[in-house]
């Protein structure tokens, strides 16, 4: 008779992760921060049309969707897995195990993803359809690969990276304020270690968003030494990571798997930010500022 | 008046907000790589004006005596520490010598430091007024985020919303101009607010704890 029931049992469970996936899409979507974050970066995208082909460098723009889907995201989800907590508690004994509620909200995160990979599309197609003007710092003649990683890595990866430490924050610490000093100090670790002269490259690839390049007074470009390929591989490592964390913490977690889980993840993020300071670019170098057609 | 300003429930997030901010403020005055932080100061400001005008026991002192306009007054004093330290910041960085982005731009630093608190601190008056016990942590969060984005990546944005000119050809008349206005625009959400006559639509739920 068990075995006669297991499949049925693990097709409800499938059934009702995806409606409570559902649900948690639609409380993201609806959430006051995540619309805020949206209307900020439409105002980025005006500011990209406008100033597309013009003597204004989009080099740091990248910085847009990680910040407003990357660290609203992280008191975004704190709030919607808090609020689930206490509808649960209030409703007294709920039939869905608390990993299921994690999982369901984790895989909502796909709505930031999805607008992040909205703007990173939308950039791209702007600066191909009318490039920088000639003398703006531009990504000069690195390869295609070489770029797509470092944006995709500092904006798609982060905006799930966001919500996932906030997620994590949410299971953890029991504390109000938490993850909005949760963000707090992820936008100054950001500021102190990305482009300083204080602390060492490596430190800044060790942060869950690194700064690739930037533009210098005299008129050149500067990138920063590493791999990006590597480093995408590292912010996804620590973005499941982050999941796994969390749903460590829900009272019915499979706590060996996750372990195993969690190690092999911890070694995959080890050796890819090793990697990805010790290949790639291996050192910091200024470039002249490209002209549209050398990009 | 000051007695209970300084023991009203908001007084922890005062002090370590205060401390908040003087840590950034000190970071920006001692590195032009740490300009970006000086919106991340104003966003905690304006986080820290929200949460001081927090009510826990709205209930019980909504219906005493004493105003929620003598009670605002005496909060808004309780956060003079926060903005003691955006003066004596834009009083030192003023004198600093080029190339810092605030050399001689004292006023600008000055409106916005005070105009972020009051901002805080009027919009959660608001919601306060509103049947809304304890806003601090939403307009904390959803106004002090957007300012701490603005902050971050002013140049990306359209129109180019420089609320804190970081870099040399910035318009700091325009940023002097916009947190002045954000400074009136507070007093006057503060005394409008508070004012016994004002009729405010309640919260959309009873934001009562």
């Amino acid at each position: 008779m068990t075995a006669a029931t297991a499949p049925a049992r693990l097709a409800r469970r499938e059934a009702v992760l995806w409606q409570l996936t559902l649900l948690e899409i639609r409380r993201y979507l609806r959430h006051p921060l995540y619309l805020l974050g949206v209307a900020l970066l439409l105002l980025s995208v005006a500011g990209m049309v406008a100033s597309s082909g013009s003597d204004q460098s989009p080099l740091s723009a990248p910085i847009a969707p990680a910040f407003l889907m990357g660290v609203f995201g992280v008191v975004a989800a704190a709030q919607l897995a808090a609020s689930g907590r206490r509808l649960g508690r209030g409703a007294g004994a709920v039939p869905l195990p608390e990993r299921t509620r994690s999982l369901a909200l984790a895989v909502a995160f796909v709505v930031p993803v999805l607008t992040a990979a909205a703007w990173l599309a939308t950039f791209l197609v702007i600066y191909h359809v009318n490039p920088p003007a000639d003398g703006v710092w531009w990504f000069g003649p690195l390869s295609a690969g070489h770029v797509l990683s470092m944006l995709v890595g500092t904006t798609v990866v982060s905006a799930f990276g966001g919500p996932a430490l906030g997620l994590l924050v949410a299971r953890w610490v029991r504390w109000r304020p938490a993850p909005l000093v949760a963000a707090l100090l992820l936008v100054v670790a950001g500021m102190v270690t990305q482009g300083s002269d204080t602390f060492p490259r490596t430190v800044g690839l060790l942060m869950p968003w690194t700064q690739w390049s930037a533009g210098v007074t005299d008129g050149r470009a500067v990138y920063y030494g590493g791999s990006p390929q590597w480093w995408l591989v590292y912010a996804l490592a620590l973005c499941v990571l982050a999941v796994l964390a969390a749903m460590y913490r829900d009272p019915d977690a499979d706590r060996p798997r996750y372990r195993v889980a969690a190690a092999v993840v911890v070694l995959i993020a080890v050796v890819s930010v090793s990697l990805a300071a010790t290949t790639g670019v291996d050192h910091t170098r200024y470039l002249p500022a490209a002209t549209a057609s050398g990009s | 008046m000051l007695r209970y300003a300084a023991w009203s429930p908001g007084r922890a997030q005062v002090v370590v907000g205060t401390g908040l901010v003087a840590v950034l403020l000190l970071g920006v005055a001692e590195s032009v790589h740490l300009w970006r932080a000086l919106g991340l100061a104003a966003a905690v400001s304006v986080g820290v004006g929200a949460w001081a005008m927090d009510e826990p026991s709205a209930r019980v002192v909504d219906a005493a005596p004493r105003s929620l306009r003598w009670r605002t007054v005496a909060r808004v004093l309780g956060l003079a520490p926060v903005a003691t330290a955006w003066m004596v910041f834009a009083h030192h960085a003023s004198g600093q010598p080029l190339p810092l982005p605030a050399s001689g731009r004292g006023w600008p630093l000055a409106a916005t430091g005070v105009a972020s608190v009051l901002l805080g601190a009027s919009l959660a008056t608001v919601l306060r007024r509103r049947g809304w016990a304890a806003p601090g942590q939403q307009v904390a969060v959803s106004v002090g985020l957007v300012v701490a984005a603005l902050g971050a990546f002013p140049k990306h944005l359209w129109l180019h919303l420089a609320l804190f000119p970081i870099d040399g050809d910035a318009d700091w008349a325009w940023a002097l101009r916009f947190w002045v206005g954000a400074l009136g625009l507070s007093l006057v959400a503060l005394v409008v607010a508070t004012s016994e006559g004002t009729q405010l639509p309640p919260a959309g739920r009873s934001r009562v704890t």
